[in-house]
């Protein structure tokens, strides 16, 4: 049997303040030695703030509040740059205002600020890179998905078809990109030989009956173009797999209920493929069952989970690198670090 | 002489006024201990008594209407059988709009989420929406409703805020 196990957990941010206001993700630097987090403020409208991990002691973020390009809005995701190493850290930062803040350091931490990337109409919701880096993709409230090249901070390509909000988004290969968001569907968009970008798939996975348990509402990747894990209002985690160029649904981990915020899997480094998901104030960890190939019957089984992970709903949980701890944050405020034991 | 007469008055706290979940929380022993470190494991969270539907009831009763100079009971868009559901850990309201097409209506939602996410401890997961056909777009505005991060930017829309605050302003 697993286990996990609270092994640090953030102070609250002064003032002490009951409601210091939810945190909506998380990222952690390729280096796995530090990690952001960002959310909501009743006092400053935003939360950014850089930790060491595992241990959680505070780094500090920056130049003042205004140098770093952030109007007094939710910040609602960030992703480092994931060629960022010790000395030059690259970080990304999506506001509700619409705009996308680019930070650099030439540490982990006192980041200052690169540029602005402005054009969408309302809110960010997410952010992936490339491999490389080379692209940026952004994905917002005003139903768009646009794609920035990092070398001129232009935008590459803006793709439209989505009727709601574009709630997630992530590279499968710098060819490919994955959609997905309120309007229930899930759009896989490719590069072709003259570097336009188009829709080449569009998903549409059978719904929930109550308000809202259509939504999509995040991707999960492998590292790898060969599964998409995608998380509903339900809870459920949907599960397609490259089957000769197109996605096909292949099984559903049960839903619970709860909107599924963040569905993640391990780096290929980690030793186990933990699906890790969130569901209410807490997050589980599923594992395939060797049995797969199976068409009948259950595909994957919960391996452990925390059911009380924060005072409030969990908006985000990630592996670290090695796959052998968890981060998570929620509407608590609050970031901890769970080490994960396999049985 | 410009000592005041009693220079050590005795100071009472007065006794909470409103329902014990809408006075501001004391710092529990608990919270204090996230101060320290090793961090401890995480506290029990559901608290041992459920809200009862009056009590949810008293909290959201005297917000006022957006248009009208009338509390929403008033109007009966809400009444005691709004409350659908009440347990320790989740509270669901269904509104009646006053007309199928009140153009008001996802600001009535919005300002009953956030009198009670403000009244309510934040592990109690809020769900507001509106009475099925009751309203033309009745499955939008409870989709929007439900979907809390259309909310949270709903909610720093200068505009929406400060007529929900003003709905909410005399209901406290």
């Amino acid at each position: 049997m697993s286990s996990l196990t609270l092994e640090a957990s953030s102070p609250l941010p002064p003032p002490l303040s009951p409601q210091p206001g939810p945190l909506w993700s998380l990222a952690l630097h390729p280096s796995n030695t530090s990690l952001t987090i960002v959310g909501s403020s009743p006092t400053h409208g935003y939360r950014f703030h850089v930790y060491t991990f595992p241990d959680l002691s505070p780094l500090p973020t920056g130049d003042d509040d205004h140098d770093l390009g952030f109007d007094k809005r939710t910040l609602r995701c960030c992703i480092y740059d994931p060629t960022s190493s010790l000395t030059s850290t690259t970080l990304a930062l999506g506001s509700f205002s619409g705009s996308i803040s680019i930070l650099h350091s030439s540490s982990l931490s006192s980041f200052s600020l690169t540029q602005t990337l402005q054009g969408q109409e309302s809110e960010i919701k997410s952010l992936s890179y490339t491999p490389s880096a080379d692209i940026l993709a952004s994905s917002s409230r005003d139903k768009t998905l646009w794609l920035w090249d990092t070398q001129t901070y232009e935008p590459l390509s803006i793709l439209s078809s989505h009727t709601g909000d574009v709630k997630s988004c992530l590279f499968l290969t710098p060819l490919k990109i994955a959609s997905c968001g309120y309007d229930g569907l899930l759009k896989i968009w490719e590069e072709d030989e003259d570097g336009d970008w188009s829709q080449t798939q569009n998903l549409e996975p059978e719904k929930g009956e109550e308000l809202g348990d259509d939504t999509l509402w995040c991707i999960g990747g492998m590292g790898s173009s060969y599964r998409i894990f995608v998380g509903n209002g339900k809870g459920e985690v949907i599960v397609y797999q490259d089957e000769n160029g197109r996605y096909e649904e292949i099984g559903r981990i049960e839903g619970n209920n709860e909107e599924c915020y963040e569905v993640n899997l391990p780096s290929v480094k980690a030793g186990h493929c933990g699906i890790l998901r969130t569901g209410g104030m807490g997050f589980e960890v599923f594992r395939e069952k060797s049995s797969f190939g199976q068409i009948d019957g259950e595909k994957f089984r919960k391996d452990c989970e925390v059911k009380y992970a924060h005072d409030g709903e969990v908006n985000c949980v990630k592996w670290c690198r090695g796959g052998e701890r968890v981060v998570s944050v929620g509407d608590d405020g609050r970031v901890r670090v769970w080490k994960y034991d396999i049985g | 002489m410009s000592s005041k007469q009693n220079a050590n008055p005795t100071i009472i706290t007065p006794p909470p006024t409103s329902l014990p979940s809408s006075s501001p929380p004391s710092i529990s022993p608990t919270y204090l201990s996230y101060l320290t470190s090793p961090p401890p494991p995480p506290p029990p969270l559901l608290p041992p008594d459920p809200f009862t539907p009056s009590e949810i009831f008293q909290i959201i009763t005297t917000i006022n209407d957006p248009e009208h100079p009338l509390t929403l009971s008033q109007l009966n868009v809400i009444n005691l059988s709004s409350i659908i559901e009440c347990t320790p850990s989740k509270v669901v309201i269904r509104f009646t709009p006053t007309i199928p097409h009140c153009s008001m209506a996802t600001l009535i939602g919005l300002t009953l989420l956030t009198k009670l996410t403000r009244s309510l401890p934040s592990h109690v997961k809020i769900l507001v929406s509106v009475v099925p056909e009751t309203h033309v777009n009745w499955k939008a505005i409870g989709k929007q409703l439900k979907d809390k991060e259309r909310v949270g930017a709903a909610m720093e829309n200068e505009h929406l805020r400060r007529v929900v605050e003003d709905c909410i302003a005399g209901s406290n």
